[in-house]
């Protein structure tokens, strides 16, 4: 069974993905209901929060590719070396009107990202842990993304317009 | 004026369930956990038989029932809903086939828990619900092709056990049978059963 806070942060998850609270709780519920239906002829698994995280994920994929709101670009893999941290995001300074236009340009992908990396504060190996991919992958996208968010900053002048 | 990320995303890690949401998603974990949870105190209960222990049977057999009424109801509704029968009336509002279930011994309600459900109504026949005479009315999401069927009949404790009753803001009960999902609940003194897709 998942506990209150459990719920809370896939919850908080899903609206990093879906950009909408309404869909957010859509999402979660339906991703639960089969969880819950598969867990009762599997068996649960070993960490039940990321597994249900990642349904919650590949469920919401499904949803845009079959509305075709956001066409999937996966996330430019990069050779160029990017330190062997992650940015600290107290020191990542961006300006944008509110937090859905900052979470709005970026790949449901970046977004998962920037709920692991800011909002969960999970460590590039747990990062790479999850996404199932090399640590300094984790570290290259991060930094790309952090370029991302820095570049495409919006002045309240320019949201105006 | 620039801020960290961190603090720019502040608002959206404040982002909780409501007391409502959180109940609806546990209850779908309960309705996977019941059954689980009788079947493990079956051998405990069959090997200590004690006056207090006879106390705690008693209570462990009221809930029983109650889940095999339960049950019982979601069979009957989903072999109703998977045979799809042709509707008797079609008709778009409630008020406008009510007229039709001249027979039934109460009158079908327009369901304030189904209120923000966007579920359009397509018609309706009769059926019985553990013997008792009761509509089926089909319904449809807007923009969508899953059809669902909802039940009305008297709610009678005798029969029915206890359901959660939505008119005291209980949360109704799910269940799944075949592939289904059965939601159950009280309102305005009539038992609701909802169908659809478990997805």
């Amino acid at each position: 069974m998942f506990d209150r806070g459990q719920l809370d942060d896939l919850y908080r998850y899903a609206c990093t993905l879906c950009l909408d609270d309404t869909l957010a709780f859509d999402l979660l519920q339906g991703s639960l209901e089969k969880y819950v239906k598969l867990s009762a002829t599997r068996g649960a698994v070993e960490n039940e929060a990321a597994y249900l995280r990642r349904m919650i994920y590949n469920r919401f994929i499904d949803q845009v590719r079959r509305e075709q709101r956001f066409p999937h670009v996966p996330i430019q893999e990069s050779d160029v070396p990017v330190g062997v941290e992650l940015p600290d995001p107290e020191a990542v300074m961006v300006q944008f009107q509110s937090v859905y236009n900052m979470l709005a340009d970026l790949q449901p992908d970046e977004r998962e990202l920037v709920q692991m990396w800011v909002i969960d504060e999970y460590t590039a190996a747990e990062i790479a842990e999850y996404l199932n991919c090399p640590r300094g992958t984790v570290l290259s996208r991060i930094h790309r993304l952090k370029a991302k968010l820095q570049s495409n900053q919006q002045s309240p002048a320019a949201e105006e317009a | 004026m620039k801020q960290s990320i961190k603090h720019a995303l502040r608002p959206h890690t404040e982002k909780a369930l409501s007391d409502q949401q959180f109940a609806q998603l546990n209850d779908i974990q309960r309705a996977a956990v019941r059954p689980a949870k009788i079947r493990s105190w079956r051998p405990a209960l069959a090997a200590s038989l004690v006056l207090a222990l006879a106390v705690i049977t008693g209570w462990y057999l009221v809930q029983d029932q109650e889940l095999a009424t339960v049950e019982k109801i979601a069979a009957e509704v989903v072999e109703n809903h998977l045979h799809l029968k042709p509707l008797e009336v079609s008709g778009a509002e409630l008020a406008d086939i009510r007229g039709y279930f001249d027979r039934l011994a109460f009158n079908p309600v327009n369901s304030d828990y189904l209120a923000s459900r966007n579920l359009n109504l397509l018609g309706g026949r009769y059926c019985a619900v553990q013997g008792i005479t009761a509509a089926q009315l089909r319904l449809k999401r807007v923009g969508m092709t899953e059809l669902h069927t909802l039940y009305q009949v008297p709610y009678d404790p005798a029969v029915f056990d206890k359901l959660p009753n939505h008119d005291l803001g209980e949360q109704p009960v799910a269940v799944y049978n075949r592939g289904i999902k059965v939601t159950l609940w009280i309102e305005k003194g009539i038992l609701l059963a909802l169908t659809e897709e478990a997805k």
